[in-house]
């Protein structure tokens, strides 16, 4: 598609067809965010939780400590003419992001067939009709390349990602999110951290923020889903506890070895080491916890492994699983848990670390070698 | 230029029309005059890549096409049915034409003629093509026939129609009042100085009734039942008599807070308020979004027969008390700035707000609110939140 601005329109023409749409920004500020239409990014969000169309942000990643500049997060609802008092007050750098993400829009509604309707091309935003609550995030791909390492962060900010801006189905509103955003309405800028990196080729976590969160209103479903999480991250843990229990072997008999493994791959050791390096010190943990007590008396259970955090974690965990006929009785309580265990999980994602053995470890392991000869052949590839 | 037929008489709009063929060049000389000095006309479309350049290639080739649609704004005599009469008439009144269906034709057509005007030799200026004009069509008329007509390739923005059919009025100082357009900066808005375009849009909201601006798919839906030509073809001219009274309403505006505006700004310092929305009569009132609501709650009272013409309310607003002005347009301001950080079309949602203000401050069957600014912003909040 080809653009042109004239008199506050802009003019579209492809092979077809010739249109333009009534919009009003000025030609001057085209280029003053220094993003080039080329390297820009679109993805498309829904917020239950942002309704105004000032709710614009300007967006940063946070990359190992340096917070970069990385685009602009802004409500189609702001290209709409009644907007046009809010919109002429922006910056020229916000006014020129606008404008990329205006044409990125377009560009998707011709793919997708929607500029041409009932025998003419459109002329007005309101006649594609997409969503009020749609949100145009546009960013810099140089900066960020996958965009899977944001997600998690996005939908802790209270932003749902969506395939297509023109679905309309009913979004989760989470009570608890809604408390945390209202007390953060103030906020103009918004930063996101990035997941680690084995995190972005595990194809589960784009599902679950996309495809399932924001549609799924069942709390213990939910937190089901969410512990999905806790699963793929135990078998990371597993092999990275197996390599260094058996790096780290010095007794003579084998058996002993045997007993090691086994006592390290017990699931409650697992997901303390998931937690491990993950800083709990949050209210939110606690909070957890209080909420976790509460059911745990409504199904007259007893909680006997622990009283930090990931103990009660995995009891909630089983009770959901193994006594649901009881605990769902007690839906607010659940869903209680699940709002602040989705905040958590979100945060893991962001902060947990894995070591580069994955694999290793059991991959080398032989019973028939001699336990010198394990070491050997052991030390050698892990310091390779 | 041959006239083909005698004038019919169009009863919708009151209007005659009649069919003429011409050839390219015959037409292009007869519409050129009013293309150059229109500057509201819509820009051209660019021909390289679109079906205007298939167009071009037909016209040449001598391709019959559909009539273009003219219309000439000047008074027609029915008795006038002679074609030579008829032929004199639409040279004479050349200057008062209006292309109503045809604009991106007619581009084309000038495209042709300055490609082919020099050629001694060639004969595609001689190609006929077939015009329909309409005689004696009032503004109103205009309207009507335009809204009908464009629905081709390429539409015409009804903001567009409506600033083509009132451009007159930019130039003209008629009751007063002044219009400027927007790009014109170094004018500022006063009592009786107005943005064009915001005018235009009062005054639509006044002819739908409606506070919203219109969509396109709103006018298409109502156009079967056009109920309002009867307004249209009120006597008065409505546009005029709707921008006076509002202009009217800032002069009193202007007396009451004129002298305030320090202490609005003050008074947003201590409410925490972003004086974004204004802080003083004109840029609180001289803008888009209480234009519309005042017009769309003028066509409301008339409806309801609360006034009998729309001049009839300038005799309100004798009598207003100034200290009930400045709290009542404290109210307003602090409720404009609650919908600024509330709503997802502000413009729209403060359109409603002063929409209810106006039908409460204005309604003088109300006693409640009637002249009483205070309490009718507060009225006008509650009206908005069930709405809304």
């Amino acid at each position: 598609m080809n653009y042109l601005i004239n008199n506050g329109n802009i003019e579209f023409s492809c092979a077809q067809y010739h249109g333009s749409l009534s919009f009003s920004i000025s030609s001057v500020v085209i280029g003053k965010s220094g993003l080039a239409y080329e390297d820009a990014g679109l993805i498309f969000l829904r917020s239950p939780y942002y309704t105004a169309a000032i709710n614009r942000f300007g967006m940063f990643l946070d990359q190992g400590g340096a917070k970069n500049s990385f685009g602009y997060l802004f409500p189609v609802s702001l290209l709409d003419k009644a907007n046009e008092q809010e919109y002429s007050s922006m910056k020229e750098w916000q006014q020129d992001m606008m404008y990329i993400g205006y044409r990125k829009l377009l560009d998707f509604c011709n793919d997708s067939n929607r500029l041409y309707k009932n025998g003419n091309v459109i002329e007005d935003l309101d006649e594609i009709n997409i969503g009020e609550d749609v949100f145009l995030f546009v960013f810099d791909k140089k900066i960020e390349k996958d965009e899977t390492k944001i997600i998690p962060a996005i939908y802790d900010k209270g932003f749902y990602v969506v395939n297509d801006p023109f679905g309309n189905a009913e979004l989760y509103r989470s009570l608890y999110m809604k408390r945390i955003i209202m007390d953060d309405q103030q906020h103009k800028d918004l930063t996101l951290k990035e997941a680690t990196e084995s995190f972005a080729n595990f194809g589960y976590v784009k599902d679950l923020f996309v495809n399932f969160l924001p549609y799924i209103e069942n709390s213990a479903f939910r937190y089901i889903l969410l512990y999905q999480i806790i699963e793929y991250l135990i078998d990371m843990k597993k092999n990275e506890t197996w390599f260094n229990s058996m790096n780290t072997f010095s007794a003579k008999h084998s058996n002993e070895l045997i007993h090691k493994l086994m006592d390290a791959g017990k699931e409650e050791k697992l997901i303390n080491l998931v937690f491990d390096g993950v800083q709990r010190g949050d209210s939110i943990y606690q909070e957890f916890i209080e909420y976790a007590k509460k059911l745990y008396d409504e199904v007259k259970k007893e909680q006997e492994n622990g009283t930090d955090f990931p103990a009660y974690m995995y009891g909630v965990r089983n009770i959901l699983v193994h006594n649901l006929k009881e605990a769902i009785e007690f839906g607010d309580i659940i869903k209680e848990l699940a709002e602040r265990y989705e905040k958590i999980i979100c945060s893991l994602i962001m902060n947990v670390t894995i070591d580069e053995c994955v694999g290793k470890g059991v991959f080398i392991y032989d019973m028939n070698m001699k336990y010198e000869e394990n070491v050997k052949v052991f030390s050698k590839l892990f310091n390779e | 230029m041959e006239v083909l037929s005698k004038p019919i008489n169009d009863g919708r709009i009151e209007a005659f029309n009649v069919m003429t063929q011409m050839t390219l060049k015959e037409y292009f000389e007869l519409v050129k005059d009013s293309m150059d000095k229109n500057d509201l006309q819509r820009a051209k479309v660019p021909s390289s890549k679109n079906i205007y350049s298939l167009l071009k290639e037909d016209l040449v080739m001598g391709c019959v096409i559909p009539p273009i649609v003219l219309s000439i704004f000047s008074a027609f005599d029915a008795d006038m049915d002679d074609e030579k009469q008829v032929e004199k008439y639409i040279l004479e009144n050349k200057q008062k034409l209006i292309i109503l269906d045809g604009l991106q034709r007619t581009f084309t057509i000038q495209e042709i003629y300055n490609a082919y005007i020099n050629d001694a030799e060639s004969k595609v200026l001689n190609n006929k093509i077939r015009v329909e004009i309409y005689l004696g069509l009032n503004r109103e008329g205009v309207l009507y026939r335009m809204l009908t007509l464009n629905t081709g390739q390429t539409r015409m923005s009804l903001r567009h129609q409506i600033e083509m059919i009132y451009q007159d009025l930019l130039i003209s100082k008629e009751a007063g009042l002044r219009f400027i357009k927007d790009t014109e900066k170094d004018n500022k808005k006063k009592c009786d100085v107005f943005y064009f375009n915001e005018s235009v849009d009062a005054f639509t909201s006044y002819l739908n009734s409606d506070y919203l601006q219109l969509t396109r798919e709103k006018i298409l839906v109502s156009i079967e039942t056009f109920s309002d030509l009867t307004k249209l073809k009120n006597n008065r001219d409505a546009f005029i008599d709707l921008l006076t009274v509002y202009s009217q309403f800032l002069i009193m505006a202007d007396q009451c807070i004129g002298d305030r505006e320090e202490d609005i700004k003050l008074w947003a310092e201590e409410q925490g308020i972003k004086p974004i929305f204004g802080t003083n009569a004109i840029n609180i009132f001289n803008k888009s979004q209480s234009m519309t609501g005042f017009g769309a709650a003028v066509a409301k009272l008339l409806e309801f027969k609360t006034y009998t013409e729309i001049l009839d309310i300038s005799k309100m607003f004798e009598g207003i008390d100034k200290q009930d002005f400045y709290e009542g347009t404290t109210t307003i301001l602090s409720f404009l700035d609650w919908i600024r950080n509330h709503s997802s079309k502000i413009g729209n949602s403060q359109r409603c707000y002063f929409y209810y203000f106006f039908r409460k401050f204005l309604d003088k069957d109300n006693k409640e609110t009637y002249k009483k600014v205070g309490v009718a912003a507060l009225e006008a909040k509650k009206s908005y939140e069930r709405d809304f």
